[in-house]
């Protein structure tokens, strides 16, 4: 985790700041109905249908070829039944954040290009996971959720600490290093320290939260049987996206890559082929989708 | 190299004839566009023969392989290697589809 020092510099840095965004109710919500095991699709989808934008963007989505379900899916609580409660709460995680999120906030940073990297992130992320056949099926249901917020400290220092974010891109820019390297020689934090500070005073889930704060070093986590599996997977999609220079990430690098995240997943490099095309053309689809 | 329709893309090239029913929907050599695949999946084709990695040119790999160097500057090892090779091999796929298409739209302009 980070450590004291780190984590007492990012409270200062973000102690100002009164309107660091607070978790999307909806989102927060469900969370607390979905702990009862008493909940039913009704109440979920109660839940949902009070925020009357969001639900017509989860049914845009849930009734897109991504999920390519053969009917039309009309009503919230049908797609409750059909997709689980845990991909719906999911789901509104992902749209309800990027609202939150959608556009810069005077940084002059166009964020619209970070939102495609995590799309592009996000679907192959579940790419990977599908293809390593592996039997986590919990993290497979995070894998999107998880590749679409693993930056999401970008854009918090890109709307609520501008001055750093500026400086760190310059610094990028102009010792062409990546951004991960820039913020913590501007800082000596950087965006997965951010980005674990929200996910923690947003209480997302732990395996999602480790995602954001390990993806740079995913070798710290190999001993955790849970999280690793999901880790390693964004640390191989985040390289993949970059590599296919698809949407913009700070830095027109591909962050290093710790080979032992390939090899666990057990992928051949054979299928790379097919794994980069399905990208491209479901982070497309999603864009469209999404942003 | 046999590949599922699932999996194909536009700008590969057929190896061999793509038949229905006994009927040649394309012929060897074709580079694919997406509303080419759209038609021969619609005829119920699941597989096709597509030219192989291999058949990329070295130069050609050489060249692209280079240009895009400079992203992989901070990364090294096995896995960097391999998305290096793949990367480009999609590019060379994705330009190949594009100047089809612009001879596709070519010719049509000429018919008119």
């Amino acid at each position: 985790m980070i450590s004291q020092e780190t984590r007492k510099r990012i409270e200062g840095v973000l102690e100002g700041i009164e309107k660091l965004p607070t978790v999307p109710t909806v989102y927060a919500q469900l969370r607390k109905v979905l702990a009862s095991p008493e909940t039913t699709s009704r109440d979920v989808a109660a839940i949902i249908e009070q925020d009357q934008s969001l639900t017509a963007r989860l049914l845009r989505v849930v009734n897109s070829a991504y999920y390519g379900f053969p009917r039309r899916i009309r009503t919230i609580s049908r797609a409750v039944v059909i997709l689980g409660f845990n991909e719906i709460k999911h789901l509104t995680l992902t749209v309800s954040v990027i609202e939150l999120f959608k556009t810069e906030q005077g940084s002059g940073v166009d964020f619209e290009k970070f939102w495609d990297h995590a799309i592009g992130v996000a679907v192959c992320t579940r790419i990977l996971m599908r293809t390593a056949g592996r039997k986590e099926t919990e993290n497979l249901e995070s894998a999107f959720v998880a590749g679409l917020l693993h930056d999401i400290g970008k854009l918090v220092e890109g709307s609520y600490i501008k001055e750093f974010f500026i400086e760190s891109l310059d610094r990028a820019t102009q010792n062409a290093i990546t951004l991960f390297q820039a913020e913590n020689e501007t800082g000596g934090f950087s965006h997965q320290d951010i980005g674990f500070y929200l996910s923690q005073k947003w209480e997302l889930p732990l395996d999602i939260e480790a995602t954001i704060a390990f993806h740079h070093n995913p070798m710290l986590k190999r001993n955790d049987r849970h999280f690793f599996p999901l880790i390693a997977s964004v640390h191989i999609a985040d390289a993949i996206v970059r590599g296919i220079d698809f949407g913009w990430g700070g830095d027109p690098f591909v962050p290093p890559v710790q080979d032992e995240c390939w090899s666990y997943l057990g992928i051949g490099a054979g299928q790379l082929d097919v794994i980069i095309e399905k990208t491209y053309r479901k982070a497309i689809e999603m864009r469209d989708l999404l942003l | 190299m046999i590949c599922s329709i699932e999996d194909v893309t536009a700008g590969m090239k057929t190896e061999e004839n793509v038949t229905a029913g006994g009927r040649v929907l394309l012929p060897r050599g074709t580079v694919l566009t997406s509303s080419q695949i759209a038609a021969i999946r619609k005829w119920g084709v699941s597989q096709i023969v597509v030219e192989g990695n291999e058949a990329l040119s070295t130069q050609q790999m050489e060249k692209v392989m280079d240009e895009i160097a400079p992203r992989f500057f901070y990364t090294e090892g096995e896995f960097t290697r391999e998305l290096h090779k793949a990367v480009s091999r999609w590019i060379i796929r994705r330009r190949r589809q594009q100047n089809e298409n612009e001879k596709d739209s070519a010719s049509k302009e000429n018919h008119l």
